[in-house]
């Protein structure tokens, strides 16, 4: 990048001949490229066609996103250079080739206009020149202290170069300190193996080989780092000819994990620990080991005597988990204490599981102790007046941060702070300076996943607000020269890999995905430690009363993603809410209150209370009220704002507070209308047990019913897709995925409360059972492509036809919008553009769409195309090749992203393809068959393992 | 020149005898007039059956036939595709707009031959001249009789009408019409 | 001349024509209104529904410039006040055609003092009910789509489906309606330029009447062909409404794809369209002293007509209830529960008592003869049959296969006022006509004088002695 650019926005506070002769320059340059789509002053229009691009072909590059700190890799495809979609890195471990629904809304962060876009000094802009003058000062008098009143705040993080700087820094200011904070951070693992084994571990799952799975309250399939992995070996181990796994999952509110256990068992998340302690008694006895003691396994009963563990069969578990030694796992969930984590690690260890199903790697993230402990430091350290200069690079501090830290007053006592964000938000507030941060698409860096795979974050495109990055922001504290982020992630890597640099940079940026060498350690366990914990917790009382819980949201994750419309219209895979949380009950409770779904409650904790609407929620733990972090935020106001209720000793979940009704309603804004099928044979499910006759049963669930026409025959391609719901989870990555590809509007909880989502996908979620303890069952259901659809007979203008390959078609420019076709569809699928919901673009939020799909206007009515454009473009590579479309050529972004690969889309014609298999598959069936709508979509239903002994 | 020999008289079987009377007589072409259709005053005036029938059939056959050609004509053959997988020519489907039709073009062109037939519309009529012929559309009843031949004597008319107590007025038009 | 002299004919208890008025007064009697000045109260009425006429084209011209996402409509319910309004004024639309049509085949003497006004009334709520197929339209500015003209894309119509047979169906039918009406009112608007005393209006009316001036060899073509129409009008009228019925029964949906529709949306159409008749002339025949051209009779008579349709309902609710319980079908059997019992069970019992309770009343003369009364009853029929309207739309819609997708519908401001507008359009349209129209068939009125004098002679050769 030319200096030119880097001071065009403003003049700096001193100018000096040079800087206004560039800038000067750059008016002159800048003057003739009015037509050019980029934001002012970024770029000068080709003067000749760079060599690999070619106008209308997409280019895709290699990077990765951050997920708890650690890198998933990301392939962006870009169009003419904007980024318009992002995928999973095939070659990274940690993605797969898929992503969730937080790496698919990316871009939609990246392009909204609401960013931060200018530099502020206390609220007043300013060029980031005079901030950089004013940093080189401020380094400067920092030095002669050996940095005693610097302090940084930043985001825990796996960045390489980025560890590497702060370890310069601190070598540079001896006196300075690094406190790393984040609401969501993975800390309590760490702590767990600490109290285990003695030091911090990297505890990384495979669930490829394990056959039974325990989760006690870990949501490991969504909101944990490595998800995507996990849920690809989980869902992988799903199918009925893979040997399918058992999964055991104890927690208190219903989570996505939850939703896919074989045994779900809810309980107060302050009653999982106990029943822990009772489940490695158990297994003591099961697997008949001696390496526990008799006292250590009587601390265990005696801390596990809550009568919440009298309603789990622990004994039962325990025998399945001890009959798969080396072939389970325990997990322990994000929001349990450290000592619940140790006791998950231990199991673990008497089950032989270590290096077979856990491995134990180096910490990733450089991070000490508890977050709220090292933000507690940092608190310290401003009341004793200590802190000078404060550089915060994390989410959103002041709300994020436990409330009685009181975080917003306190940012005010401090002489000088500089924060950095992508939006302006509570903390910048309070900030003397702010940095408009660059958005991961637009910055040089690096990132870790927890196995140890690097991957270099390279930018797509050109800052569009002039953001910055962690690395430029540090950077002046040590001038090494060169404060660029390529310069210094370069830096660090020519470093690393000396003279290997040449050869293993370009392969890197091309790869997206490099691993180091190291080997997986293999600590050695002691109870002592565990044991004085646990006596510790066996004197503690069996708390009673109401207890708070507090979650990771599924969209919003902690809330750093609350701004993104993507995220916050898509619903929840278990509530189904958008727009916002609720006040999570169980039915019980509900019933004891007296509140409906929809009364607004008050929930208090100690002098702290906030106000949030009920939601029943079958399946959660009674006595128990959860509440999802992330909403409710400055520019984000939606829902309620559970960290006003997060406190530093009890960050997840306290028992004893008072719920009341505030004697008021609130809509509960939710795309789904019913919670049950009423009996109808839509989501079907069987077990392992009962597959064989229910295979005979769905026999005549596929077969074509007789009708009087003749019908028509598809020679050629034949598209279908088929959805597998053993391997679905309900994560809604696919839901996202779509609505980006093919530039979907968000209209709104206005809209969405009206029944007017415009999601071409959407993920059906099905109660059966009781409402106490349900069993959940979810269902993507896209347009169907019937071959006799009932929507294309209604249409009066011909706008709905069918393709010669079998596609439904929709013709926009066609359409006069009478909506027969939506009503007359059985699936109701169709989505009608009730206003203008693509008119009125920001010049920013116009390079988002993707090229290649239409916009549609107000009017007209739209649907899933199977990724038309994909088949296309497929069609076009197959024939410049000179050959026809093969199996895997065309995949359609909701079966691309898929981490469960669940969505399969081929050529039923092709009787090699994956998806003519399934569709062959006899646990096939077509949704509402007696309709004979001949649908070329297909579901394989649902195989559930539950354990013989337990049913 | 041409004149019209005119009665009026103040009931309806008073007209329809002076109707049988005048046409007895054969001369010229006679006509009547009335507020309403007064029954038996066609034949006492030895009219023919009206052809609008025959129009009206013709007109909705013609209107079936072009409803089926025009569907099959557009769906099956102009823009053949696929819709819903049913065939090309959807016969039982094209059967509404195909009756439609065939009643439209029969109301149509029954009501274009009704007029053509009668030489309606027109604005004017030489018989508008004659004076209290307005009441022929309150409560008068008319017989006229239309002598275009010059050399013709309208006496006896005149005569026939008096005998029969009508009150006789003559209209006579310089142009031809 | 003395007043309502007895007839023995059995048929005839009660006079079609009270009294043994001559042409002339007839002629005075039904047209001389016409030519005194509108009083206050009519300019009262007229100012009020011309409002309503401007909030209708203020709102509707709203719905086109914002969107139709004003109404209330959503996924799964994308229809409701539009097709509701639609099917009713269609429904409305019916009485007239048929009164006119069917009772002239069958030579029912007491249709010809209240026909013209039924079919006035056709024509209007058929332009009422046009408005809303073309509003309710994403992009109503592209409607003329469902025409077959050749169009750039060579894209024609699609011929299978109900909305384009509506397309054909209504317009066919406005036309007939129009050329029946105006054939019927060629020899009254010849009166009228006849009696009329200012020469404007004389020249006005004498270019309407396109230069009829009662001659025989005219009459006999005007016969032919107004028979003609009515015998085309009958299967005209049954056919439309069929067609609109089609468009629910093509389609899958549960509590819309039902054979009973045809015949029972007809029934319903007679029903609400005699009701709406009686609704208006009620008053029309008191403000306009018509009594004795439109007797009790003829208003007993319509009271039976109700009564029968209304039977011939509530046999399409109870069969729709039947096969839905008869077949099995889980989602048909729940969607008839949910009309009893669900969110909009109210609307679904108010149509019950509406449509089949109150009528049961018409089974007493009392009942049929008291004008007070039934004029409530007609007004409580047309609310009962658009709240059917509702319940067959709303109701298949909200609730159909897939549970996931069911929501309820609600409307907003803009559709309860466009709804109300159109009532206003109707009205002014009404007013218009009563005001420069003859309201009753002023020449078939002699002519049915001219008939009940022969049968006097016929039945009392004693009276015709001098």
């Amino acid at each position: 990048m030319s200096p030119m650019k880097r001071h065009l926005p403003l003049f700096g506070a001193a100018t000096d001949r040079r800087t206004f002769l560039e800038t000067m320059t750059a008016a002159l340059a800048l003057a003739g490229v009015e037509g050019c789509a980029r934001p002012r002053g970024d770029a000068l229009p080709f003067d000749r066609n760079p060599v690999d691009m070619t106008p209308g072909r997409p280019l895709d590059y290699a990077t990765a996103l951050p997920f708890f700190g650690y890198g998933v890799g990301m392939v962006g495809k870009t169009r003419e250079g904007r980024p318009i979609k992002l995928e999973g890195n095939p070659d990274h471990p940690a993605s797969l080739g898929a992503a969730l629904a937080y790496q698919q809304a990316a871009i939609w962060e990246l392009y909204d206009p609401r960013r931060a876009k200018i530099v502020l000094h206390d609220g007043q802009p300013a060029a980031f020149r005079s901030f950089l003058n004013w940093m080189h000062r401020k380094a400067a008098d920092l030095g002669k202290t050996q940095g005693a009143g610097l302090r940084l705040l930043v985001d825990p993080t796996s960045s390489p170069s980025l560890k590497a700087m702060r370890k310069r820094i601190a070598e540079r200011y001896p006196k300075s300190r690094a406190y790393s904070f984040s609401p969501s951070a993975p800390d309590a693992r760490y702590r767990g193996t600490e109290l285990l084994f003695g030091e911090r571990h990297e505890v990384v799952y495979d669930l490829e080989a394990a056959d039974v799975i325990v989760s006690l309250d870990a949501d490991f399939l969504l909101t944990e780092p490595s998800s995507i992995r996990l849920m690809r070996q989980f869902a992988d181990r799903r199918v009925p000819e893979n040997k399918p796994n058992r999964l055991y999952v104890v927690e208190c509110s219903l989570t996505t994990t939850g939703m896919n256990a074989d045994h779900r068992f809810r309980a107060r998340s302050v009653d999982i620990a106990p029943i822990g302690y009772a489940l490695v008694a158990a297994l003591a006895k099961a697997t008949g080991t001696n390496e526990l003691s008799s006292s250590f396994v009587e601390t265990l009963r005696a801390a596990s005597k809550t009568p919440a563990v009298e309603r789990i069969p622990i004994e039962g578990i325990a025998r399945d988990l001890a009959r798969a030694r080396g072939r389970s796992v325990v997990i322990a969930g994000l929001r349990q204490p450290p000592l619940v984590h140790a006791v998950a690690a231990l199991m673990n260890e008497l089950l032989g599981n270590v290096d077979k199903t856990v491995r134990y790697l180096p910490a990733r993230l450089e991070s000490t102790g508890a977050q709220s402990d090292e933000l507690g430091e940092l608190v310290r350290d401003i009341d004793r007046g200590e802190v000078e200069v404060l550089l915060i690079d994390a989410f959103d501090p002041v709300y994020s941060a436990p409330v009685d830290f009181d975080l917003g007053r306190r940012l005010g006592k401090v002489p000088h702070t500089v924060y950095t964000s992508l939006f302006a938000d509570e903390t910048s507030r309070n900030c003397e300076w702010f940095v408009p941060k660059a958005h991961e698409l637009e910055s040089w860096g690096d990132y870790q996943a927890q196995d140890g795979t690097v991957s270099i974050v390279q930018p797509l495109i050109e800052p569009l607000f002039q953001g910055r990055t962690q690395h430029e922001l540090l950077a002046p504290l040590l001038d090494e020269g060169g404060g660029s982020a390529r310069e210094l992630v370069e830096g660090h890597w020519r470093e690393e890999w000396k003279g290997r640099f040449d050869t293993e940079w370009p392969k890197a940026l091309v790869k997206g995905a490099f691993t180091e060498q190291e080997q997986a350690e293999r600590p050695n366990s002691s109870t002592d430690r565990l044991e004085t914990a646990l006596r510790e917790a066996a004197r503690q009382p069996a708390p009673e009363g109401i207890e708070l819980a507090l979650h990771l949201d599924a969209r919003v994750l902690d809330g750093r993603y609350a701004y993104n419309p993507q995220l916050q219209e898509l619903a929840d895979p278990v509530t189904r809410l958008t727009w916002g949380n609720a006040a999570l009950l169980s039915p019980a409770t509900a019933r004891r209150l007296e509140v409906k779904p929809g009364d607004v409650i008050v929930i208090e904790n100690g002098d702290k209370s906030v106000q949030a609407p009920v939601y029943v929620l079958p399946g959660h733990a009674d006595d128990s009220v959860s509440l999802s972090l992330g909403y409710g935020r400055l520019g984000a106001p939606h829902g309620t704002n559970a960290y006003l209720l997060r406190t530093s000793d009890a960050l997840w979940f306290r028992v004893g507070v008072t719920l009341r009704k505030a004697g008021k309603r609130e809509v509960l804004v939710t795309p789904q209308g019913h919670e049950t099928m009423e009996g109808r044979p839509i989501a079907l499910s069987t077990t392992l047990q009962g597959l064989e006759e229910e295979r005979t049963h769905l026999a005549h669930m596929r077969e074509p019913l007789p009708t009087l026409y003749q019908t028509w025959h598809y020679e050629g391609h034949r598209w279908g897709m088929m959805v597998d719901l053993s391997r679905c989870t309900g994560c809604s990555a696919c839901v996202v995925a779509c609505h980006v590809e093919n530039n979907g509007p968000i209209v709104g909880p206005k809209d969405i409360a009206r029944g007017r989502d415009m999601h071409w996908l959407r993920i059906d979620r099905y109660f059966e059972g009781t409402a106490d303890e349900p069993s959940t069952i979810v269902q993507p259901v896209m347009c169907q492509h019937c071959e006799m659809a009932p929507c294309e007979y209604v249409c009066p203008v011909n706008a709905t036809v069918h393709s010669d390959e079998g596609l439904n078609e929709m013709v926009y420019n066609r359409c006069v919008g009478t909506r027969y076709c939506s009503n007359n569809c059985p699936y109701k699928v169709r989505r009608f553009n009730w206003f203008d919901y693509q008119g009125r673009k920001t010049p920013v939020e116009k390079m988002r769409p993707n090229p290649e799909v239409t916009l549609r206007s107000r009017g007209v009515m739209e649907k899933c195309t199977y990724c038309v454009q994909r088949i296309e473009r497929a069609r076009i590579d197959a024939r410049v090749q000179g050959r026809n479309i093969e199996d895997g050529d065309v995949k359609t972004a909701c079966q691309q992203t898929c981490p469960a690969s669940a969505i399969v889309f081929g050529d039923l014609n092709d009787d090699q393809s994956r998806v003519r298999d399934l569709y062959d598959d006899s646990r096939r069936y077509d949704l509402l068959h007696e309709l004979n709508t001949r649908p070329r979509t297909g579901y394989l239903v649902r195989v559930k393992n539950p354990n013989p002994e337990l049913a | 020149m041409i004149r019209f020999v005119l009665g009026e008289v103040t009931n309806a079987d008073a007209a329809i005898d002076v109707a049988r009377a005048i046409a007895k007589l054969g001369i010229g072409e006679v006509d009547g007039y009335a507020p309403y259709p007064v029954p038996g005053f066609d034949e006492a005036l030895r009219l023919p059956k009206s052809r609008v029938p025959w129009i009206v059939l013709g007109g909705g056959l013609t209107g079936a036939g072009v409803g089926f050609f025009l569907q099959w004509l557009l769906n099956g053959w102009d823009y053949p595709i696929n819709v819903a997988g049913r065939p090309l020519v959807s016969a039982p489907a094209f059967i509404p707009v195909t009756f439609e039709l065939g009643v439209l073009f029969s109301a149509i062109s029954g009501v274009l031959g009704f007029f053509v037939l009668s030489n309606l519309p027109r604005v004017w009529h030489p018989l508008f001249e004659a004076p209290g012929f307005e009441r022929a559309t309150l409560d008068r009843y008319f017989i006229s009789v239309r002598l275009t031949d010059p050399e013709v004597d309208a006496a006896p008319i005149i005569r026939a009408f008096e005998e029969l107590g009508a009150r006789v007025t003559v209209v006579e038009v310089k142009t031809t019409s | 001349m003395e007043a309502g002299g007895r007839i023995q004919d059995p048929l005839e208890p009660v006079p079609v024509l009270a009294g043994r008025p001559t042409d002339e007064n007839i002629t005075q009697s039904l047209l001389d209104y016409l030519f005194r000045p509108a009083g206050k109260r009519f300019w009262l009425l007229f100012l009020a529904v011309f409002g309503l006429a401007g909030v209708f084209l203020a709102l509707s011209i709203y719905t086109i410039a914002v969107g139709i996402g004003v109404w209330g409509n959503n996924i799964p319910v994308a229809w409701a006040f539009g097709i509701i309004n639609f099917v009713w004024w269609i429904g409305i639309g019916h009485a007239g055609t048929l009164i006119s049509a069917i009772l002239l085949l069958f030579q029912q003497k007491w249709r010809t003092s209240i026909n013209r006004f039924a079919e006035a009334m056709t024509l209007f709520a058929v332009v009422c009910a046009g408005m809303y197929p073309i509003l309710h339209l994403g992009r109503p500015w592209f409607f003329y789509w469902l025409f077959p003209y050749p169009s750039v894309s060579r894209i024609w119509p699609q011929f299978r489906s109900a909305l384009v047979w509506d397309v054909f169906a209504v317009s066919t039918y406005f036309t007939v309606s129009l050329l029946f009406w105006y054939i019927g009112l060629i020899p009254d608007l010849a009166t009228m330029r006849d009696v009329a005393k200012s020469p404007r209006r004389k020249r006005i009316y004498g270019i309407f009447a396109l230069g009829w001036r009662g001659s025989a060899r005219h009459w006999r073509h005007w016969r032919a062909l107004y028979v003609l129409l009515a015998g085309i009008a009958t299967p005209l009228v049954l056919s439309v409404h069929t067609v609109v019925s089609f468009d629910f029964a093509t389609g899958i949906l549960p509590g819309w794809h039902t054979t009973v529709f045809p015949p029972y949306f007809v029934a319903g159409a007679v029903f609400s369209g005699f009701a709406l008749v009686m609704t208006l002339i009620i008053p029309a025949r008191k403000i306009f002293r018509l009594e004795h051209v439109i007797t009790i009779k003829h208003l007993e008579n319509m009271n039976k007509v109700m009564l029968a349709t209304g039977w011939m309902v509530a046999y399409g609710y109870g069969v729709e209830h039947f096969i839905a319980w008869y077949s099995g079908d889980p989602f048909e059997t729940y969607v008839m529960h949910n009309r009893e019992t669900g969110l909009y069970a109210p609307v679904f019992w108010l149509m019950i008592f509406c449509n089949v309770v109150v009528p049961q009343a018409f089974w007493f003369k009392r009942a049929r003869t008291s004008l007070l009364f039934m004029w409530v009853v007609s007004l409580l029929i047309n609310v009962g049959m658009w709240c059917e309207r509702f319940i067959i739309i709303v109701t298949s819609l909200q609730r159909d296969f897939l549970p996931s997708s069911w929501n309820d519908y609600y409307p907003t401001w803009v559709d309860i006022g466009i709804y109300v507008g159109t009532m206003g359009l109707f009205g002014t349209l009404f007013l218009l006509f009563l005001r420069f129209v003859p309201a009753v068939a002023v020449a078939e009125v002699k002519e049915l004088a001219l008939e009940l004098e022969h049968e006097r002679r016929h039945h009392a050769p004693e009276e015709s002695a001098p």
